[in-house]
C-alpha cells in the first residue's frame, strides 16, 4: 500500500504479508520525502534554521520551532522572559488542538465520517486564525526565537482567543457525541489495534500512542521544560490500548490545552518577550526534549564557535512509532490497516526529515 | 464530556427532527437578504488580514541605506544587491529579490535598521513565467505610506568594560566610521621602566554610519551593541567609562 494511497496521508509504504485477509507482517517503508535536513541545518547559522524548522512537521511547526529554539538555549545558556515563556505555551497548546484536529479530520475521513472531517476542519481555522494574529503566518510561523518570541501578542489576543475556546469547547461536546455514538466507528476502532503496554514501551512509543496504552508519560509532566510547572493540567491516559483508546486521549488533549491556555492568559505577567541574546556563540552542546502533538521531540545541538552548529539531530516520534506498526497490525484483518495507522498520526515531513 | 463506555438513548426527536431543524435555520440564515454564508467567496472577498501579515515584501526605496543587512540574513539567498535608480535620476546600493525563492519567513524585514523593508498583505503571488518574479530593487518598491511601523536608526553602542581594543570593529567596518583612538595614561608601565602601548577605543562619526552592524558581528568580545539612536547626527559623543585609577578622572567625554 501507498505511497499514493488515501490511508497514507503522506508519502509512505506498507508492505503488509496477508494470509488471506489476515496481516502477518508488515513493513512499513519510509524515506520519500527526505530532504536532508540535519545536514541543511549545518549549512546555515542559528536564527536562519527557525524558519526551516516550520517544514519539518506541517501540522505543527510551532512545536518544532520551539524544540528547536529551546535546545539552543539549553546549548548557550539564553535566558528567556517570563512572559516570552507564557506566549509559547499558549502558541503551542493551540497548535496542539490544531494538530489534533487536522488528525481527527483525516483519520475521521478514513473511517468514512465525512461530517467529522467538514466540522474538524471548519474549528481548525478558528485556531490557524490565532496563530496568525500572533505572529502574521498562517502555517509556517517562524514565530520563536532564541531567546524568546519574535513579537508580543496583539493586545485584542486575549479576547479573541478566550472566545473561540468557549466555542470549540461547546462544539467538542457535540462532535464526541457525532463520532462515538456511531456505531460503525465504534465497531471499527474497539479491540482493533491493541497495542501492549510492555510493547509500547519496549518499542520506544510516545505520545498519544503511549499514553492509549495506559502508560502516563507526557514530557510536559515527568520532565517540565518552559512555563508548564506554572498550569495545573491532567495528564491523559486510557487503559483501552486499542484505537479507540488512542482516540480517546487526543480528545481529552485538546481539552486539557483549552484550560492550560485559559490559566496562561490569566496569569499573564508583564515584560519584555525576548531576552538578551549574544552574536557569537561559544562552543558547546544542549539538547531539549518536548511533548510534540505527536509524541517526544528531541534536538541536539553540537556547537563549534563558529555561527553555525557542527552537528543536528532530531528524533522524530513518528520515526519511531511507524517502525512499531508491524507489531501492532499482527493479526488483524487488512481492512483495519486504515484504522490503526490512521490512529497513529502519520506525519512523514518529521520522520523523513 | 460524555461518558465513553456508556451508550445514551437518542430518541426520534434527536434522529429526525433535530437535524432537520438545524439545517433549515442554516438555510434560512444563510439565504435571506443581509444572510451571511458559511464560507467567503473567495475571489469576490477575502478575509480580513492581520496588520503583520507575512505577505508578499516591499522596499521602500527612499529609507534604504544599502547596508547589506537583509541579504546576509536571508536564508535563501534570495536578496541579491544591485546599483538602481531611483526614478529621478539617482541611483543607489539597494537589494533586488527573486520572489520565487522566498519563503516568507520574515527575517530580512526585522534585520532592517532604517525600515525599509516591509511584508504587505498580497497574497497572490503567482505568474506564468518563473522570471516574472525576480525584481530589480524599483520593480518592487513599494510607497513609504503602505509601510507605516518606523522606528528610529540603530547605532553601534561600546560596553567600554568588554572592549578591549584590538580594532576588529575598524576592519570591518565598509565606511570608514570607526576611527581607533588611544586614550592617554592608560598605557601600563613595564617593569624595565618603558611604558606599553596605549588602549584603544573605537569612536563613531554616526553620520557616515548606515547602521550594517558589521562592526558588532566582528566584535570578539561583545563590546558593541546595536542601539536605538535619538541623537544622530546633532550630537556625536561616546561614553567612556574608564576604570577609576588614582590621579584620573572615572568619566571622560570625548568629542568627535
Amino acid at each position: 500500500m501507498g505511497p499514493q494511497h488515501p490511508f497514507t496521508h503522506g508519502l509512505w509504504t506498507l508492505k503488509v504479508k496477508v494470509d488471506g485477509e489476515t496481516i502477518i507482517d508488515a513493513e512499513p517503508i519510509i524515506g520519500y520525502l527526505h530532504r536532508g535536513f540535519e545536514k541543511l541545518c549545518e549549512n546555515r547559522n542559528y536564527p536562519q534554521i527557525v524558519p526551516i524548522c516550520d517544514r519539518l512537521c506541517y501540522v505543527a511547526s510551532m512545536s518544532w520551532d520551539h524544540v528547536y529554539v529551546s535546545a539552543v538555549e539549553d546549548t548557550f545558556d539564553i535566558k528567556v522572559p517570563v512572559r516570552g515563556e507564557y506566549i509559547r505555551v499558549i502558541a503551542l497548546e493551540i497548535q496542539r488542538i490544531a494538530s489534533h484536529l487536522i488528525w481527527l479530520a483525516s483519520f475521521m475521513t478514513d473511517l468514512g465520517n465525512l461530517t467529522a472531517f467538514l466540522y474538524a476542519m471548519r474549528e481548525r481555522e478558528m485556531f490557524i486564525d490565532l496563530l496568525q494574529a500572533l505572529c502574521g503566518a498562517r502555517l509556517t510561523y517562524n514565530y520563536p526565537r532564541i531567546g524568546g518570541v519574535s513579537q508580543d501578542m496583539p493586545r485584542t489576543f486575549p479576547r479573541q482567543c478566550l472566545k473561540a475556546l468557549d466555542l470549540f469547547e461547546k462544539r467538542l461536546k457535540e462532535y464526541e457525541y457525532l463520532i462515538e455514538e456511531s456505531e460503525v466507528f465504534r465497531i471499527r476502532s474497539e479491540g482493533v489495534g491493541y497495542l501492549r503496554p510492555s510493547d509500547a514501551m519496549n518499542l520506544g512509543v510516545t505520545g498519544p500512542a503511549l499514553r492509549g496504552s495506559g502508560v502516563p508519560v507526557d514530557l510536559r509532566r515527568t520532565e517540565p521544560y518552559s512555563a508548564y510547572p506554572d498550569f495545573d493540567f491532567e495528564v491523559a491516559v486510557e487503559k483501552g490500548c486499542d484505537v479507540f483508546a488512542r482516540y480517546r486521549v487526543r480528545i481529552k488533549e485538546m481539552y486539557e490545552s483549552c484550560s492550560i491556555i485559559r490559566q496562561a492568559l490569566k496569569k499573564m505577567p508583564p515584560g519584555p518577550v525576548l531576552g538578551k541574546v549574544p552574536r557569537h556563540f561559544p562552543r558547546g552542546e544542549g539538547y531539549a526534549r518536548t511533548e510534540d502533538p505527536r509524541g517526544e521531540a528531541f534536538f541536539y545541538i553540537q556547537a563549534d564557535g563558529t555561527d553555525r552548529p557542527y552537528r543536528v539531530k532530531i528524533r522524530s516520534p513518528i520515526f519511531v512509532t511507524v517502525s512499531a506498526a508491524p507489531s501492532i497490525l499482527r493479526g488483524y484483518k487488512i481492512a483495519d490497516v486504515p484504522s490503526i495507522m490512521g490512529s497513529l498520526d502519520m506525519c512523514l515531513g518529521e520522520s523523513d526529515r | 464530556m460524555p461518558d465513553s463506555k456508556k451508550k445514551r438513548r437518542v430518541g426520534l426527536l434527536d434522529y429526525a427532527f433535530k437535524p432537520m431543524w438545524i439545517s433549515l435555520r442554516t438555510l434560512i440564515r444563510t439565504s435571506l437578504a443581509g444572510g451571511k454564508p458559511n464560507t467567503v467567496l473567495y475571489p469576490e472577498e477575502k478575509l480580513e488580514l492581520p496588520d503583520d501579515f507575512r505577505g508578499e515584501l516591499g522596499l521602500v526605496m527612499d529609507r534604504c541605506v544599502g547596508c547589506e543587512s537583509c541579504a546576509r540574513v536571508c536564508p535563501n539567498k534570495c536578496l541579491d544587491m544591485m546599483e538602481d535608480d531611483l526614478g529621478n535620476g539617482v541611483s543607489k546600493w539597494m537589494p533586488a529579490l527573486d520572489l520565487a525563492q522566498c519563503m516568507f519567513c520574515g527575517l530580512c524585514v526585522e534585520a532592517c535598521p532604517s525600515t525599509a523593508l516591509h511584508m504587505t498583505n498580497r497574497y497572490e503571488t503567482a505568474t506564468q513565467d518563473r522570471n516574472d518574479k525576480i525584481f530589480r530593487p524599483h520593480e518592487w518598491a513599494i510607497k513609504p505610506e503602505e509601510a507605516p511601523d518606523q522606528h528610529p536608526l540603530p547605532y553601534p553602542e561600546l560596553y567600554e568594560i568588554n572592549c578591549t581594543g584590538c580594532g576588529a570593529c575598524d576592519r570591518a567596518c565598509p565606511h570608514d566610521v570607526i576611527d581607533m583612538m588611544s586614550i592617554p595614561g592608560t598605557a601600563k608601565k613595564r617593569p624595565n621602566g618603558t611604558f606599553g602601548p596605549e588602549k584603544k577605543i573605537p569612536l563613531f562619526d554616526y553620520e557616515l554610519c548606515v547602521s550594517c552592524a558589521l562592526c558588532v558581528d566582528a566584535c570578539p568580545f561583545d563590546a558593541l551593541e546595536m542601539l536605538p539612536r535619538s541623537t544622530t547626527a546633532s550630537d556625536p559623543v561616546v561614553q567612556i567609562d574608564i576604570q577609576p585609577r588614582a590621579g584620573q578622572q572615572s568619566n571622560q567625554e570625548v568629542s568627535v
